[in-house]
Protein backbone atom coordinates (compact mmCIF):
# COMPACT_ATOMS: atom_id res chain seq x y z
CA UNK A 1 0.00 0.00 0.00
CA UNK A 2 0.90 3.73 -1.14
CA UNK A 3 2.24 5.55 2.08
CA UNK A 4 3.57 8.32 -0.77
CA UNK A 5 1.39 11.94 -0.11
CA UNK A 6 -0.03 13.54 -3.12
CA UNK A 7 2.29 16.13 -3.44
CA UNK A 8 4.96 12.81 -3.45
CA UNK A 9 3.30 11.25 -5.87
CA UNK A 10 2.84 14.46 -8.03
CA UNK A 11 7.04 15.06 -8.20
CA UNK A 12 7.15 11.60 -8.80
CA UNK A 13 4.54 11.54 -11.93
CA UNK A 14 6.10 14.76 -13.16
CA UNK A 15 9.70 12.59 -13.81
CA UNK A 16 8.12 9.62 -15.17
CA UNK A 17 8.94 10.12 -18.65
CA UNK A 18 12.95 10.89 -17.83
CA UNK A 19 12.94 7.96 -15.85
CA UNK A 20 11.88 6.32 -19.11
CA UNK A 21 14.54 7.81 -21.43
CA UNK A 22 16.98 7.38 -18.46
CA UNK A 23 18.42 10.36 -17.93
CA UNK A 24 17.39 11.22 -14.14
CA UNK A 25 20.27 11.36 -11.93
CA UNK A 26 21.31 8.53 -9.39
CA UNK A 27 18.94 10.07 -6.27
CA UNK A 28 16.12 11.21 -8.57
CA UNK A 29 16.20 8.06 -10.18
CA UNK A 30 16.31 5.94 -6.63
CA UNK A 31 12.96 8.18 -5.95
CA UNK A 32 11.10 6.73 -9.03
CA UNK A 33 11.78 3.36 -8.55
CA UNK A 34 10.58 3.67 -4.82
CA UNK A 35 7.11 5.17 -5.72
CA UNK A 36 6.46 2.89 -8.38
CA UNK A 37 7.11 -0.18 -6.19
CA UNK A 38 4.60 0.85 -3.51
CA UNK A 39 1.99 2.75 -5.73
CA UNK A 40 0.20 0.76 -8.07
CA UNK A 41 -1.73 3.88 -10.09
CA UNK A 42 2.07 5.21 -10.81
CA UNK A 43 3.02 1.93 -12.15
CA UNK A 44 0.14 1.81 -14.09
CA UNK A 45 0.78 5.38 -15.48
CA UNK A 46 4.39 4.69 -16.29
CA UNK A 47 2.67 1.56 -18.36
CA UNK A 48 1.24 4.61 -20.39
CA UNK A 49 4.55 6.96 -20.63
CA UNK A 50 6.58 3.62 -22.17
CA UNK A 51 3.35 2.81 -24.09
CA UNK A 52 3.73 6.49 -25.46
CA UNK A 53 7.65 6.30 -25.58
CA UNK A 54 7.64 3.34 -28.05
CA UNK A 55 4.60 5.17 -30.55
CA UNK A 56 6.70 8.17 -30.44
CA UNK A 57 10.00 6.44 -31.46
CA UNK A 58 8.25 4.83 -34.25
CA UNK A 59 5.92 7.55 -35.14
CA UNK A 60 9.14 9.49 -35.33
CA UNK A 61 11.15 6.90 -37.68
CA UNK A 62 8.58 6.43 -40.20
CA UNK A 63 9.47 9.90 -41.40
CA UNK A 64 11.42 9.41 -43.97
CA UNK A 65 14.19 11.25 -44.58
CA UNK A 66 14.91 12.89 -47.98
CA UNK A 67 17.58 10.61 -50.03
CA UNK A 68 18.71 14.00 -51.85
CA UNK A 69 19.34 15.69 -48.48
CA UNK A 70 23.20 14.55 -47.93
CA UNK A 71 24.26 15.52 -51.30
CA UNK A 72 22.62 19.02 -51.10
CA UNK A 73 24.14 19.40 -47.83
CA UNK A 74 28.10 18.47 -49.83
CA UNK A 75 26.63 21.24 -52.59
CA UNK A 76 25.84 23.60 -50.00
CA UNK A 77 29.30 22.99 -48.20
CA UNK A 78 31.16 23.47 -51.56
CA UNK A 79 29.44 26.38 -52.43
CA UNK A 80 30.19 27.88 -48.60
CA UNK A 81 33.86 27.10 -48.91
CA UNK A 82 34.06 28.79 -52.48
CA UNK A 83 32.72 31.55 -50.81
CA UNK A 84 35.25 31.65 -47.99
CA UNK A 85 38.44 30.95 -50.04
CA UNK A 86 39.36 34.62 -51.28
CA UNK A 87 38.16 35.71 -47.94
CA UNK A 88 41.70 33.96 -46.21
CA UNK A 89 42.93 36.81 -43.83
CA UNK A 90 46.76 37.48 -43.81
CA UNK A 91 46.35 37.88 -40.14
CA UNK A 92 45.72 33.90 -39.46
CA UNK A 93 47.31 31.91 -38.12
CA UNK A 94 49.84 29.53 -40.02
CA UNK A 95 48.43 26.41 -39.26
CA UNK A 96 44.76 27.37 -40.13
CA UNK A 97 45.68 28.97 -43.62
CA UNK A 98 47.89 25.66 -44.46
CA UNK A 99 44.59 23.60 -42.94
CA UNK A 100 42.36 25.74 -44.75
CA UNK A 101 44.61 25.38 -47.87
CA UNK A 102 45.01 21.32 -47.73
CA UNK A 103 40.85 21.40 -47.16
CA UNK A 104 40.67 23.74 -50.29
CA UNK A 105 42.56 21.42 -52.40
CA UNK A 106 41.40 18.15 -51.10
CA UNK A 107 37.71 18.75 -50.14
CA UNK A 108 37.72 14.48 -48.60
CA UNK A 109 40.97 14.09 -46.84
CA UNK A 110 40.63 10.27 -47.58
CA UNK A 111 41.00 11.40 -51.06
CA UNK A 112 43.60 13.22 -50.66
CA UNK A 113 45.68 10.71 -48.74
CA UNK A 114 45.09 8.07 -51.62
CA UNK A 115 46.06 10.69 -53.60
CA UNK A 116 49.02 11.28 -52.57
CA UNK A 117 50.02 7.40 -51.84
CA UNK A 118 49.24 6.81 -55.28
CA UNK A 119 51.44 9.89 -56.11
CA UNK A 120 54.39 7.97 -53.98
CA UNK A 121 53.51 4.63 -56.07
CA UNK A 122 53.69 6.15 -58.88
CA UNK A 123 56.89 8.36 -58.35
CA UNK A 124 59.05 5.77 -56.96
CA UNK A 125 59.19 3.20 -59.85
CA UNK A 126 59.68 6.75 -61.87
CA UNK A 127 62.58 7.80 -59.83
CA UNK A 128 64.13 3.89 -59.92
CA UNK A 129 63.89 4.43 -63.77
CA UNK A 130 65.36 7.67 -63.79
CA UNK A 131 67.87 7.31 -61.38
CA UNK A 132 68.93 3.94 -63.68
CA UNK A 133 69.19 6.32 -67.16
CA UNK A 134 70.78 8.97 -65.39
CA UNK A 135 72.97 6.69 -62.47
CA UNK A 136 75.61 6.74 -64.73
CA UNK A 137 76.38 10.60 -65.10
CA UNK A 138 79.15 11.95 -63.60
CA UNK A 139 78.91 15.55 -62.41
CA UNK A 140 79.54 18.03 -65.39
CA UNK A 141 80.11 15.00 -67.84
CA UNK A 142 76.61 14.34 -68.99
CA UNK A 143 73.57 16.70 -69.08
CA UNK A 144 69.75 15.61 -70.51
CA UNK A 145 68.71 15.83 -73.87
CA UNK A 146 67.79 19.27 -73.07
CA UNK A 147 70.60 20.26 -70.94
CA UNK A 148 74.15 21.91 -72.08
CA UNK A 149 76.43 19.46 -73.26
CA UNK A 150 79.89 19.49 -72.90
CA UNK A 151 81.89 19.93 -75.90
CA UNK A 152 84.50 18.05 -77.33
CA UNK A 153 82.90 14.57 -77.26
CA UNK A 154 81.34 12.98 -80.04
CA UNK A 155 78.31 11.60 -79.27
CA UNK A 156 75.50 9.76 -80.99
CA UNK A 157 72.35 9.00 -80.70
CA UNK A 158 70.56 5.12 -81.01
CA UNK A 159 67.11 4.27 -81.65
CA UNK A 160 66.62 0.95 -79.85
CA UNK A 161 63.84 -1.79 -78.35
CA UNK A 162 65.18 -3.57 -75.58
CA UNK A 163 64.95 -6.78 -74.91
CA UNK A 164 61.41 -7.26 -72.95
CA UNK A 165 63.35 -9.82 -70.79
CA UNK A 166 66.33 -7.70 -69.31
CA UNK A 167 65.89 -5.97 -66.12
CA UNK A 168 67.20 -2.16 -66.03
CA UNK A 169 70.29 -3.05 -63.71
CA UNK A 170 71.22 -4.86 -66.96
CA UNK A 171 70.40 -1.69 -69.12
CA UNK A 172 72.01 0.46 -66.08
CA UNK A 173 75.33 -1.22 -66.44
CA UNK A 174 75.55 -0.99 -70.47
CA UNK A 175 74.94 2.63 -69.68
CA UNK A 176 77.33 2.89 -67.58
CA UNK A 177 79.72 0.90 -69.56
CA UNK A 178 79.30 3.41 -72.59
CA UNK A 179 78.87 6.69 -70.56
CA UNK A 180 74.96 7.03 -72.62
CA UNK A 181 71.44 7.86 -71.15
CA UNK A 182 68.07 7.70 -72.08
CA UNK A 183 66.91 10.78 -74.05
CA UNK A 184 63.45 9.87 -74.65
CA UNK A 185 61.09 6.86 -74.56
CA UNK A 186 59.24 4.55 -74.42
CA UNK A 187 57.13 5.78 -77.26
CA UNK A 188 54.11 3.92 -77.90
CA UNK A 189 56.02 0.79 -79.52
CA UNK A 190 58.37 0.05 -77.08
CA UNK A 191 61.12 2.68 -78.17
CA UNK A 192 63.70 4.45 -76.35
CA UNK A 193 66.03 7.03 -77.90
CA UNK A 194 69.86 6.89 -75.98
CA UNK A 195 72.50 9.11 -76.24
CA UNK A 196 76.14 7.08 -76.33
CA UNK A 197 79.67 8.51 -76.88
CA UNK A 198 82.22 7.08 -79.04
CA UNK A 199 79.55 5.50 -81.27
CA UNK A 200 81.67 4.12 -84.15
CA UNK A 201 82.89 1.23 -81.55
CA UNK A 202 78.99 1.16 -80.15
CA UNK A 203 77.49 0.06 -82.93
CA UNK A 204 79.61 -3.24 -82.85
CA UNK A 205 79.37 -3.59 -79.40
CA UNK A 206 75.26 -3.02 -79.66
CA UNK A 207 74.59 -5.30 -82.38
CA UNK A 208 76.83 -8.02 -80.13
CA UNK A 209 74.32 -7.07 -77.23
CA UNK A 210 71.61 -9.77 -78.38
CA UNK A 211 70.76 -10.13 -74.35
CA UNK A 212 69.87 -6.44 -74.02
CA UNK A 213 68.55 -4.68 -77.39
CA UNK A 214 65.57 -6.56 -79.74
CA UNK A 215 67.19 -4.15 -82.29
CA UNK A 216 69.46 -1.17 -82.82
CA UNK A 217 69.16 1.74 -85.42
CA UNK A 218 70.79 5.04 -85.79
CA UNK A 219 68.28 7.83 -84.52
CA UNK A 220 70.63 10.77 -86.17
CA UNK B 1 28.14 7.62 -30.79
CA UNK B 2 29.56 9.19 -27.71
CA UNK B 3 29.29 13.03 -26.53
CA UNK B 4 32.56 13.31 -26.02
CA UNK B 5 33.45 12.42 -29.44
CA UNK B 6 30.85 14.90 -30.89
CA UNK B 7 32.64 17.18 -28.96
CA UNK B 8 35.98 16.02 -30.58
CA UNK B 9 34.50 16.06 -34.07
CA UNK B 10 33.23 19.49 -33.84
CA UNK B 11 36.35 21.07 -31.96
CA UNK B 12 37.78 20.06 -35.79
CA UNK B 13 35.15 21.92 -37.34
CA UNK B 14 36.43 24.77 -36.08
CA UNK B 15 40.03 24.24 -37.45
CA UNK B 16 38.14 23.97 -40.68
CA UNK B 17 38.41 20.06 -40.87
CA UNK B 18 35.62 19.35 -43.58
CA UNK B 19 35.51 15.37 -42.70
CA UNK B 20 34.68 16.02 -39.16
CA UNK B 21 31.72 18.00 -40.33
CA UNK B 22 30.93 14.84 -42.44
CA UNK B 23 30.89 12.61 -39.30
CA UNK B 24 28.59 15.35 -37.37
CA UNK B 25 26.34 15.35 -40.35
CA UNK B 26 26.23 11.95 -40.80
CA UNK B 27 25.20 11.18 -36.92
CA UNK B 28 23.10 13.77 -36.70
CA UNK B 29 21.27 15.07 -39.31
CA UNK B 30 18.40 12.72 -39.41
CA UNK B 31 17.25 13.45 -35.83
CA UNK B 32 17.93 17.94 -36.77
CA UNK B 33 15.64 16.99 -39.49
CA UNK B 34 12.67 15.04 -37.43
CA UNK B 35 12.97 17.91 -34.88
CA UNK B 36 13.00 20.77 -37.77
CA UNK B 37 9.77 18.99 -39.08
CA UNK B 38 7.65 19.95 -36.54
CA UNK B 39 7.88 23.20 -37.09
CA UNK B 40 7.99 23.39 -40.91
CA UNK B 41 5.40 21.38 -42.89
CA UNK B 42 7.13 21.19 -46.19
CA UNK B 43 9.98 18.63 -46.61
CA UNK B 44 12.11 20.62 -48.61
CA UNK B 45 11.71 23.51 -46.34
CA UNK B 46 12.59 21.03 -43.79
CA UNK B 47 15.43 19.60 -45.88
CA UNK B 48 16.75 23.44 -46.69
CA UNK B 49 16.67 24.20 -43.25
CA UNK B 50 18.48 21.12 -41.52
CA UNK B 51 21.51 21.52 -44.18
CA UNK B 52 21.61 25.43 -43.11
CA UNK B 53 22.28 24.11 -39.23
CA UNK B 54 24.67 22.58 -40.27
CA UNK B 55 26.11 25.13 -42.66
CA UNK B 56 25.85 27.47 -39.33
CA UNK B 57 28.03 24.68 -37.46
CA UNK B 58 30.69 24.82 -40.19
CA UNK B 59 30.67 28.50 -40.02
CA UNK B 60 30.32 28.60 -35.88
CA UNK B 61 32.04 25.69 -34.70
CA UNK B 62 34.05 27.90 -32.51
CA UNK B 63 31.07 29.98 -30.83
CA UNK B 64 30.45 26.04 -29.19
CA UNK B 65 31.10 26.76 -25.54
CA UNK B 66 30.70 23.13 -24.53
CA UNK B 67 27.85 23.76 -22.06
CA UNK B 68 25.44 21.41 -22.95
CA UNK B 69 25.64 18.11 -25.22
CA UNK B 70 26.94 19.14 -29.08
CA UNK B 71 23.49 16.95 -30.12
CA UNK B 72 21.70 19.13 -27.66
CA UNK B 73 23.35 22.69 -29.12
CA UNK B 74 22.42 21.49 -32.64
CA UNK B 75 18.73 21.13 -31.99
CA UNK B 76 18.90 24.31 -30.14
CA UNK B 77 20.51 25.54 -33.52
CA UNK B 78 17.67 24.00 -35.13
CA UNK B 79 15.24 25.54 -32.90
CA UNK B 80 16.03 29.21 -33.49
CA UNK B 81 16.64 28.85 -37.43
CA UNK B 82 12.85 26.83 -37.79
CA UNK B 83 11.37 29.49 -35.51
CA UNK B 84 12.86 32.05 -37.59
CA UNK B 85 11.40 30.42 -40.71
CA UNK B 86 7.85 30.18 -39.25
CA UNK B 87 7.96 33.49 -38.20
CA UNK B 88 8.67 34.39 -41.74
CA UNK B 89 5.48 32.69 -42.71
CA UNK B 90 1.99 31.83 -41.46
CA UNK B 91 2.82 29.53 -38.41
CA UNK B 92 0.81 25.83 -38.94
CA UNK B 93 -0.44 24.99 -36.07
CA UNK B 94 -1.65 21.16 -35.72
CA UNK B 95 -5.69 21.09 -36.42
CA UNK B 96 -6.56 18.29 -34.25
CA UNK B 97 -10.60 18.27 -34.74
CA UNK B 98 -9.58 18.19 -38.78
CA UNK B 99 -7.19 15.60 -38.21
CA UNK B 100 -9.48 13.64 -35.87
CA UNK B 101 -12.81 14.44 -38.18
CA UNK B 102 -10.64 12.81 -41.05
CA UNK B 103 -10.10 9.87 -39.02
CA UNK B 104 -13.87 9.62 -37.91
CA UNK B 105 -14.56 9.60 -41.81
CA UNK B 106 -12.35 6.60 -42.40
CA UNK B 107 -13.93 4.79 -39.64
CA UNK B 108 -15.75 2.55 -42.10
CA UNK B 109 -13.09 1.50 -43.75
CA UNK B 110 -11.88 -2.39 -42.43
CA UNK B 111 -8.53 -1.38 -42.71
CA UNK B 112 -9.25 1.39 -40.81
CA UNK B 113 -11.20 0.51 -38.28
CA UNK B 114 -8.54 -2.52 -37.62
CA UNK B 115 -5.43 0.05 -37.07
CA UNK B 116 -8.33 1.55 -34.59
CA UNK B 117 -7.54 -1.95 -32.79
CA UNK B 118 -4.12 -1.34 -32.78
CA UNK B 119 -3.05 0.53 -29.59
CA UNK B 120 0.11 2.00 -30.98
CA UNK B 121 -1.17 3.31 -34.18
CA UNK B 122 -3.72 5.03 -32.41
CA UNK B 123 -1.46 6.78 -30.26
CA UNK B 124 0.80 7.61 -33.63
CA UNK B 125 -2.25 9.07 -34.52
CA UNK B 126 -3.23 10.69 -31.70
CA UNK B 127 0.71 12.20 -30.75
CA UNK B 128 -0.28 13.67 -35.04
CA UNK B 129 -2.82 16.15 -33.39
CA UNK B 130 -1.21 17.57 -30.35
CA UNK B 131 0.29 20.75 -30.74
CA UNK B 132 3.11 21.91 -31.78
CA UNK B 133 5.00 22.25 -28.43
CA UNK B 134 3.23 19.41 -26.89
CA UNK B 135 4.77 17.29 -29.71
CA UNK B 136 8.32 18.69 -29.70
CA UNK B 137 8.35 18.24 -25.73
CA UNK B 138 7.76 14.52 -25.89
CA UNK B 139 9.62 14.28 -29.10
CA UNK B 140 12.88 15.43 -27.48
CA UNK B 141 12.49 13.21 -24.35
CA UNK B 142 10.98 9.95 -26.22
CA UNK B 143 13.08 10.27 -29.17
CA UNK B 144 15.57 12.47 -29.09
CA UNK B 145 16.01 11.07 -25.10
CA UNK B 146 17.14 14.07 -23.68
CA UNK B 147 17.31 15.62 -20.26
CA UNK B 148 15.15 17.37 -18.03
CA UNK B 149 18.17 19.99 -18.20
CA UNK B 150 18.95 19.06 -22.29
CA UNK B 151 15.41 20.21 -23.03
CA UNK B 152 15.35 23.57 -21.04
CA UNK B 153 18.55 24.71 -22.64
CA UNK B 154 17.05 23.45 -26.45
CA UNK B 155 13.56 25.43 -25.61
CA UNK B 156 15.06 28.10 -23.85
CA UNK B 157 12.59 27.36 -21.07
CA UNK B 158 13.06 26.85 -17.23
CA UNK B 159 13.12 23.58 -15.87
CA UNK B 160 9.66 23.53 -14.45
CA UNK B 161 8.08 24.38 -17.63
CA UNK B 162 9.81 21.67 -18.86
CA UNK B 163 8.03 19.29 -16.79
CA UNK B 164 4.58 21.03 -16.71
CA UNK B 165 4.53 21.42 -20.70
CA UNK B 166 5.45 17.75 -20.58
CA UNK B 167 3.13 16.38 -18.01
CA UNK B 168 -0.03 18.14 -19.79
CA UNK B 169 1.25 16.72 -23.12
CA UNK B 170 0.81 13.56 -21.89
CA UNK B 171 -2.30 14.88 -20.34
CA UNK B 172 -3.49 16.17 -23.62
CA UNK B 173 -2.53 12.98 -25.89
CA UNK B 174 -4.34 10.73 -23.13
CA UNK B 175 -7.30 12.95 -23.71
CA UNK B 176 -7.23 12.28 -27.72
CA UNK B 177 -7.32 8.99 -27.01
CA UNK B 178 -10.07 9.11 -24.65
CA UNK B 179 -12.29 11.24 -27.33
CA UNK B 180 -11.43 8.36 -29.50
CA UNK B 181 -12.77 5.61 -27.20
CA UNK B 182 -9.56 3.93 -26.00
CA UNK B 183 -9.31 4.70 -22.57
CA UNK B 184 -5.89 4.15 -21.05
CA UNK B 185 -6.56 4.41 -17.43
CA UNK B 186 -4.83 7.28 -17.29
CA UNK B 187 -5.01 10.45 -15.80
Amino acid sequence: MSTLSEKEKQEVSLLLPWYANGTLDDADTRKVEAALAQDEALAREFDVVLEDQAAMVELVSEEDVPISISERFKAALNAEQDELAPSVQPGETGESLINRMITALFPARPRAYAFAAAAIVLLVPAVAVFSIVNGNQQTGQYQTASGQEETGIAKTRMLVKFNPEVTWSDIDAFLKENRGQVVKGPTADGLYELELEKAEELVEKMDAEVGIFEFVLPAN
Amino acid sequence: MSADDDQRQLEKVANGDRQAIGVLYQRHHKRVFHFVRRYVSDVAAAEDLTNDVFIEVWQKASAYEGRSKVSSWLLGVARYKALSEVRKKKPVHSKSEQILDALEDGADDPEMVSQKRDKGAAIKRCMQTLSRDHRVILELIYYHEKSIEEVSEILDIPKNTVKTRTFHARKQLSAEMTAQGLDRGWP
